[in-house]
């Protein structure tokens, strides 16, 4: 692809997420509707002047449970990544640094976690804790965290070999410093490119642990509960679906395409020719 | 200054079917007060280890390191904190030598700020090491990926000089530079070291180099020192085969030697395999150190007989 592109892509996923944040945040002044209570007059009309993107079987404005509902998907996401990037971060900078028994003890732990399929997995814990959407922040993160751990582990026993690592243990410098001074700051473009992508993911898995009934519970709007609520019109009406899939699918995609772009424009060789 | 006495370094691989390489194997020499000990060898020899064991960037497995009297095997964590930065390391890829995030001018700045300067002075010192070291202003700025090696490697210097350490292990410093710039920072390190009154390691491969820089020689080879001694001696008259093919060609010495089973032959002389003075005492018995010369040692079965017999083809 031509950078011109790249960097109008960029530029179009940022836009796109500033927008959805900004709609997020301010969902009260701009939703038409209120997202919870319907008028049960109003049940299943199709998009229409009054209602832009038609209403549920329970009168309720799918707009208004779309903008409503960013908040929910955004917040989900944007809590289970940071907890995950600092957990992660932290499991992934010891063990790598430090090696030996610690670092074995600690991957065999984080080879269990990968051993189970992550979406079963999360789904198996959201089960045990019950739904509800603090549970269903616990169980994303139990998931989330190894492929962060693992990340920062192989970029930090690469930088372990690096010369100037050796240089600052070699000036006397404490373990503690040369990790937060010198190791930590050369881990965080890749760990920026894995977050971005992996907001993405969060918000897809949290969409499809609602769709199945364990994570946010109703009348609180949530895409992926959203599409299930909507399953059972989707010969009738199936914009109930369409649209909250949509939304999903956009806003996944511009995660993943700004992850994407942000490992190429961090990559050190592109840097070079940048600057 | 600095006395190495029987170091040992073994790496080990695999957790129940433990694999071993000797990397270093009963390795002794002494560096007095502003000598510069040479240390050569070609790759895979062992001599990067040996000079990472000295200031203890590598844990050796066995020996004893003094330096200034203090035995360095016996501190630990902050005590070795506090030794570290008298001794100093230059390596040999000045572009992985500095963090790629920092400007040169925070990476000089680096030991001012451990030994707490204060911050007002700090930028006025390195801005001084700066131009010590042949730099301009200028590359206070700048990032190690905008500047080339030779500069990058003097931007090393700055920061080793920021220290002021009493001893410098300098591992191949000039190995993955231009010739042209090679000379240029082997002078500027010859200098620093007179003018600072520094101890020196120098490890390399490039004979030539050695000659030029040091004072006393150690060749090593496959982790064992077998000729040691002041430069014009082992220069004018190597005793150990070794030695010898090494100066006879000076081109392919680099060129490492397959290591056939690394650590199996205990027994007997290493160089056996590739001597062609080798007889049955060398595959029985490892040679012990002999003195031929004032400070001349070797180790080698085959140095009693006279000079004409024990030239190498």
């Amino acid at each position: 692809m031509a950078p011109a592109i790249k960097k109008y892509g960029i530029t179009v996923s940022i836009g796109l997420l500033a927008f959805i944040i900004l709609v997020a945040i301010f969902a009260g002044q701009v939703a038409p509707h209120d997202p919870e209570n319907g008028k049960l007059d109003d049940r299943l009309f199709g998009p229409c002047a009054e209602y832009p993107l038609g209403t549920d079987q329970m009168g309720r404005c799918i707009l208004s449970r779309i903008i409503f509902g960013a908040r929910i998907s955004l917040s989900v996401g944007i809590i289970v990544v940071s907890a995950s990037v600092t957990v992660g971060t932290a499991i992934g900078l010891i063990s790598g640094y430090f090696g030996g028994l610690i670092d074995e003890a600690i991957m065999r732990i984080v080879d269990s976690f990968l051993a189970f399929p992550s979406t079963l997995l999360a789904l198996g814990i959201a089960g045990l804790f019950g739904a509800g959407f603090i549970n269903m922040v616990i169980a994303l993160i139990i998931v989330d965290w190894t492929p962060y751990a693992r990340l920062i582990r192989a970029t930090v026993i690469d930088l372990r070999g690096m010369e100037f690592i050796k240089a600052s243990i070699g000036l006397g410098m404490g373990d503690l410093f040369v990790i937060l001074r010198h190791v930590l700051p050369n881990t965080l473009s890749p760990l920026l490119v894995m977050a971005t992508t992996g907001l993405g993911y969060v918000i897809l898995a949290a969409a499809g642990l609602s769709f199945l009934g364990f994570g946010v519970q109703p009348p609180t709007p949530e895409w992926g509960f959203m599409l299930n609520d909507g399953k059972m019109f989707i010969r009738t009406a199936p914009y109930i679906m369409i649209f909250p899939g949509m939304m999903i699918m956009i806003v996944v995609l511009a995660f993943n395409y700004l992850g994407d772009s942000l490992r190429d424009l961090l990559d050190p060789r592109m840097k070079m020719v940048i600057r | 200054m600095l006395e190495v006495k029987n170091l040992k370094k073994r790496f080990s691989s695999g957790i129940f079917f433990k694999s071993y390489l000797d990397a270093v194997d009963d390795v002794s020499f002494s560096i007095a007060k502003g000598e510069t000990l040479g240390l050569v060898g070609e790759s895979g020899s062992g001599k990067s280890t040996v000079g990472q064991c000295v200031i203890r960037l590598i844990e050796p497995t066995g020996g004893t390191i003094m330096f200034n009297g203090i035995d360095l095997r016996s501190l630990n964590g902050r005590a070795l904190n506090r030794v570290r930065p008298s001794m100093q390391m230059i390596f040999q890829d000045p572009d992985s030598s500095l963090d790629p995030r920092m400007t040169i001018g925070q990476s000089i700045a680096e030991p001012f700020r451990l030994k707490k300067v204060a911050r007002n002075e700090v930028k006025g010192e390195v801005l001084r090491l700066i131009e010590k070291v042949g730099l301009s202003p200028e590359h206070y700025n700048r990032y190690p990926h905008q500047m080339s090696g030779g500069q990058n490697q003097r931007a090393v210097l700055a920061r080793v000089l920021a220290i002021n350490p009493l001893f410098i292990v300098a591992d191949e410093p000039t190995a993955s530079l231009d010739v042209s710039v090679q000379a240029q920072i082997l002078h500027l390190l010859m200098d620093l070291k007179r003018e600072y009154g520094m101890t020196m390691l120098f490890i390399s491969h490039d004979l030539a180099v050695i000659r030029h820089m040091c004072d006393r020689v150690a060749v090593m080879y496959r982790g064992k020192i077998v000729e040691q001694g002041p430069v014009s001696a082992v220069f004018e008259s190597p005793a150990h085969p070794y030695t010898r093919l090494l100066l006879s060609r000076t081109e392919e010495a680099e060129q490492s030697v397959k290591q056939e089973n690394g650590s199996g032959d205990a027994k007997g002389c290493r160089f056996r395999g590739r001597c062609s003075l080798a007889r049955a005492v060398c595959e029985t018995t490892e040679p012990a150190f002999r003195e031929i010369g004032a400070g001349h040692t070797v180790a080698c079965h085959m140095t009693v007989l006279p000079k004409a017999e024990i030239t190498h083809e």
